[in-house]
Formats: structure tokens, sequence, C-alpha cells
């Protein structure tokens, strides 16, 4: 074992190309150091809810267990925010969704629509007049540039007429003829 | 329906997690009563089975009195939309 110090490696003459190791070495960045590769994902934390959820209520909440919490390395990092449902939903089969930030106690929309009248704002939504209710998938990318190195929270809120259930049909009898599904949420960082 | 159940019984929730943990708007916890629950969610069922049932006898009923005012199946098929 011998150790190297130096400030920079650059390729030898006209070669643009550094190698490090060869096939089947591991090039390890050791835990607890920054490595800097722009455009690249540096930390990826994932929530797979598989549970239900049912919620009533006009106004935005929070769909309890569809949330992470990711602590970015740089403030320069972007964070790609990616989430997915499975949901259905009684009453005029209207529902909305949005993923806010949460960083200490401030709460930061992202991502949304402009403001259009009284129109609510949402990432995803469904808004139907039948009389069948059924299982819909929605699914949503940001990327959200926070400038901190705070932890950050990324929650999946929902606003609904009637009854919104994620991850299981409006009947959810026990039997052959209805499912339960997965939702997920997804953060990476990106390094800038 | 076992939703719309606990809202009967507890006016205060508005949300169910896994389907056991109830909460209200401001996010408290709503202890349920089971036994409410189970027994309004038995009459919404028996409501529910009961107004399909009415619904089919209806359509039967109106069935039988266009065809004794002469209207053929395909004739009452056009008029209505179904049998």
């Amino acid at each position: 074992m011998s150790k190297l110090n130096v400030d920079t490696i650059e390729p030898e003459g006209a070669s643009t190309t550094l190698t490090l190791g060869a096939s089947g070495d591991t090039v390890t960045i050791p835990s607890g150091a920054t490595l800097s590769a722009p455009g690249h994902v540096i930390q990826v934390v994932s929530t797979n809810m598989n549970t239900t959820f049912t919620y009533t209520g006009t106004t935005y909440s929070d769909v309890t267990g569809l949330s992470l919490s990711i602590t970015p390395s740089s403030t320069s990092s972007k964070i790609l925010v990616h989430y997915d449902t499975v949901s259905a939903t009684t009453g005029s089969y209207k529902y909305f969704l949005k993923v806010v930030r949460l960083i200490g106690a401030t709460t930061t929309d992202l991502g949304l629509p402009a403001t259009a009248g009284s129109r609510i704002l949402g990432q995803i939504g469904a808004h139907g007049w039948n009389t069948v209710a059924p299982d819909m998938v929605g699914s949503f990318t940001f990327l959200d540039s926070p400038s901190t190195t705070s932890a950050i929270t990324y929650k999946v809120q929902v606003s609904t007429e009637g009854a919104w259930y994620l991850n299981r049909s409006v009947d959810d009898t026990d039997s052959a003829d209805f499912g339960r599904y997965v939702s997920n949420i997804t953060a990476m960082e990106v390094a800038a | 329906m076992r939703f719309q159940a606990i809202r009967n019984v507890h006016p205060s929730v508005v949300s169910l997690y896994d389907e056991t943990e109830a909460k209200d708007k401001d996010g408290n916890i709503v202890i349920l009563d089971q036994a409410k629950v189970d027994a309004e969610t038995a009459r919404l069922e028996t409501e529910q089975a009961n107004a399909v049932a009415q619904k089919a006898a209806d359509k039967q009923s109106a069935h039988d009195k266009l065809s004794a005012l002469g209207l053929s199946d395909a004739e009452i098929i056009a008029l209505t939309g179904g049998a």
C-alpha cells in the first residue's frame, strides 16, 4: 500500500482520457468524502409506500407515508424529485396532487403551473363526470434548486372532492376483482 | 365504504392511513369505535345492495310495462338503451 499526494492528475501527452484502475478493480470514494462530478447523481433517496391512504378535504393536506428527507452535500446541487401514484376517487372524481419542499418550518410549492383564476393548481389530477371510478396512475418530475445543505423533506399533498384513495380502488372488497398498489417518491442529488 | 362508515361515526376524521390510523384535519389521531364503525359499514353495505336490487327491479318493471304496451324488445332497447 502506497499513498500518492498530488493536486492534479492529467492524461499524458496529447491524450484526453484518464483511466483509474482496470477491469475488476474497485475505485473507492471514502464515506464522508465528496466527489465533484457535475451532472452526475451523487445521492439517491427513495420511499416506496405500499400501504393505503384515504383522504377527504378540499384543502391540500399531507399524504401520510409519501415523503422523504435528503440532505444535499453542496448548496450548488440540484435535486431531481419524482413521484408516482396509483389512486382512485369518489365524488366528481376530482383530485389534485402536488409535491412541496420543507426546510425547517418553511414550506415551498414546487413546479406548479401559473395561477389561472380560481382553478386549483396541481401537478397531477383528474376531474371526471362519469359514474365509474377507475384506478388512475399519476407521475411527476421536477428539478429543484434548494441552495442549502440543510435537511430537506419532500412530501406529496392531496386535495380532493369526495374521498381519495391511494394504492387501492374505491371498492376495496377482498376479492380477485380488486387490487392493491405501490406508490413512491424519489429524490436524486445531482452535482453541479 | 369503510371510510364513509368511519366518517359517519367520527365526522372529524379526514384521513385514514393503512386502513387503521385515522386523523382529523389538524393531524390528531382519532380513536375509532370499531364496533360502531363495523355496524355502520354493514348498514352502508346493506343500503348499497338494496339500492342495486331496487334499480334492477325498476328496470325489469319498466321493461315489462313497455312490453305490455306492445313494444318489441328491440324497440325497448332502442328507446331505453338497454334490455
